[in-house]
């Protein structure tokens, strides 16, 4: 009897299966209207010689994700710090009626940006356009690209030396 | 002689012992590997902004008994639901450059060896999030993990609200 209830035990022991158990769990994220945007930390302008304008471009990259139906989504500049020093450009008080810091720009990617038809003057009182996109635009992963080909008055009023400005990018998507 | 006949039978009745029986039964229990899981009911991922990763942590409880010598156990994940609606986040056809991954923590009395992330989470097939060996035991309430997601945050995902649905399996054997 006893050997017989021992061997029943070892039976339903060899018997018993691996055992597994299964749970689920939602994963949720709601995404939203976004952007982002990214920009060297400086661009020179370089003049052509025989007081050709100043020149250069900066170069930027976007990401962005705009709203289906009602959503847009702009790039902007404005100049939030003014030339320094005293004697050069300027571009809230331009020593000579007609200098100015101007801009056209290019911009291409799967967001199909709508760039600005330069020349734009650039600002510190208020930021301008650079490029618009409409609803439901998406840049890719790695972003969409653009520049901004500065053009600023050689004036020879200016005093020799170095000058430096800032201008502040901003990318907005609803 | 009636009189007699009665005190005969009361003094028999008096004497004869308590009656008392005994027998035994065994109690036996085939103890087998054994495993179970719980899990939130949701798990939100959430971004800081400025196209940061979406992330979350999903927590998880188990329970389990591996077998000596030969024993092993495991806990793994499949998404078995992908995300939905359309147009947002996809782990079966994800853009490329797009994955939604995980790493993993995990502790207690069973000792388990939590994955080493990030691993990318997959709706063909289940992916590791921890091992345990043989003869291994959680404690009664279950020895604890967590799954923390990463899913890329794509400018191609449409605004909206997405869900997925995920599976935890634990095996012992």
């Amino acid at each position: 009897m006893r050997k017989l209830l021992f061997i029943s035990v070892l039976l339903a022991l060899v018997l018993t299966p691996a055992a597994f158990s299964a749970t689920t769990t939602s994963v949720t994220l709601a995404v939203g209207a976004e952007a982002s945007i990214t920009v060297g930390a400086s661009t020179a302008l370089t003049g052509a010689g025989s007081f050709g304008s100043y020149t250069g471009s900066t170069a930027f990259t976007y990401k962005i994700r705009t709203t289906p139906t009602t959503g847009t989504g702009s790039v902007t500049v404005q100049v939030t710090t003014d030339f320094s020093g005293v004697g050069g450009p300027s571009v809230a008080t331009p020593p000579t009626a007609g200098d100015a810091l101007t801009y056209a720009c290019v911009a291409s990617g799967t967001s199909s940006p709508t760039v600005c038809s330069g020349p734009v003057t650039a600002l510190t009182t208020a930021a301008t356009s650079v490029l618009t996109v409409g609803a439901d635009k998406h840049s890719t992963l790695a972003g969409d690209t653009g520049t901004v080909n500065w053009t600023l008055t050689n004036d020879p009023k200016y005093k020799v030396g170095s000058y430096t400005a800032t201008v502040t990018f901003t990318v907005a998507a609803a | 002689m009636k009189k007699s006949l009665l005190l005969f039978a009361l003094l028999a009745l008096a004497l004869s012992p308590a009656a008392f029986a005994a027998s035994t039964t065994s109690v036996t229990v085939a103890v087998g590997a054994e495993a179970s899981i719980s899990v939130g009911a949701a798990t939100p991922l959430t971004e800081a902004g400025n196209f940061a990763n979406y992330t979350g942590t999903t927590t998880f409880t188990y329970q389990i008994r591996t077998t000596p010598s030969t024993g092993t156990g495991s806990v793994s994940v499949k998404v078995t639901t992908d995300f939905a609606p359309t147009g947002g986040p996809s782990v079966a056809s994800p853009a490329a450059g797009d994955s939604l991954t995980y790493s993993c923590t995990a502790t207690g009395t069973s000792t388990p060896t939590a994955c080493t992330g990030p691993i990318t989470a997959l709706t063909t097939a289940a992916t590791n999030v921890l091992n345990v060996g043989a003869d291994k035991h959680s404690t009664l309430a279950g020895d604890s993990g967590t799954v923390i997601w990463t899913l890329t945050n794509d400018p191609n995902y449409k605004v909206g609200s997405y869900t997925s649905v995920v599976t935890f399996t634990v095996a012992a054997a």
